[in-house]
């Protein structure tokens, strides 16, 4: 198999079909990072789009002995991150007054019927994560990457990157832990 | 790695092999990168050659100083208010664009 370095050489020579072999191996690596920051399906389906044809167009301007997913997930960070700035400055605001009126409290996490939901309460979770702890979040759990990478691609420094790992977590548990007592308790009550 | 750690990532990779991209969008892709391929602009392009760092360094310092957009007032009477979060500016979307 032709590793990233060989293909983005022949990127850079004009080839498609290296696109096409690049977009093949990386598709769910973007997609699913993309999806998740922006918790938005047509909107990781545009940035999907957009980072390969990013690569393609300054494929010049990347040098093929050095690893290819880093950029990748450096630039679906940007533009997810771009992306939610542009589309929500000002809604955001709005939403969040919204929520702030209409909840009892801060973070309440709607209960969830069976225990093979999940994972639909932590992607909701994590969608209420501040934009920057979401980003750290995202790339440590679901890509596994170190701090140290998440650092080198976010362009922060490496303890930054682990205060905001810490919130995270924590706003995590505050979400997550409440609303599984309180499942735990539901079902207890159905089984006596 | 804790047992939250370890659930949470649980429960992130079981979202994430159903996530998909869209069908068709392959196709689309390389249609669009073909079609790139082709204006005047990209071809021009690939003949810039790549600024020496002092010039990229000078270029990111003055991204990272730009004066951004200022929201209405209103908009910091409802902060002072405490009804709505301040807006912070960052400069990670600026500082990755060559």
């Amino acid at each position: 198999m032709t590793d990233d370095s060989a293909l983005v050489k022949q990127l850079q020579t004009g080839s498609l079909d290296a696109l096409g072999i690049l977009y093949d191996r990386h598709q769910h690596l973007v997609y699913r990072t993309a999806r998740m920051i922006t918790g938005d399906d047509d909107a990781a389906a545009d940035l999907l789009q957009d980072v390969f044809l990013r690569l393609h167009r300054f494929s010049h301007h990347i040098d093929p002995e050095r690893p290819l997913e880093p950029w990748l997930y450096r630039m679906t960070a940007n533009l997810s991150y771009t992306w939610l700035k542009s589309s929500r400055r000002w809604l955001r605001p709005f939403e969040e007054m919204v929520e702030w009126l209409s909840s009892p409290r801060k973070h309440f996490a709607p209960f969830k019927p069976t225990f093979q939901e999940d994972w639909q309460e932590v992607e909701e979770a994590i969608s209420r994560l501040p934009l920057q702890q979401r980003m750290v979040v995202v790339l440590f759990y679901l890509n596994d990457l170190t701090l140290q990478e998440i650092s080198e691609i976010l362009d922060v420094p490496v303890g930054t990157v682990k205060s905001r790992l810490h919130y995270g977590r924590e706003e995590l548990k505050q979400i997550l832990l409440p609303a599984r007592s309180d499942r735990v308790l539901d079902l207890q009550s159905e089984l006596t | 790695m804790n047992t939250f750690d370890a659930t949470i990532r649980k429960s992130i990779k079981k979202w994430a092999v159903q996530q998909t991209p869209p069908a068709g969008a392959r196709k689309s892709l390389l249609q669009t990168a073909a079609k790139d391929s082709t204006l005047p602009q990209r071809r021009a392009e690939s003949t810039i050659p790549v600024l020496p760092a002092v010039f990229q360094e000078r270029i990111l310092l003055r991204k990272k100083t730009a004066s951004y957009p200022q929201p209405p007032e209103w908009y910091h009477g409802l902060v002072e208010m405490g009804l709505l979060f301040p807006l912070t500016t960052n400069t990670l979307g600026l500082s990755m664009i060559k």
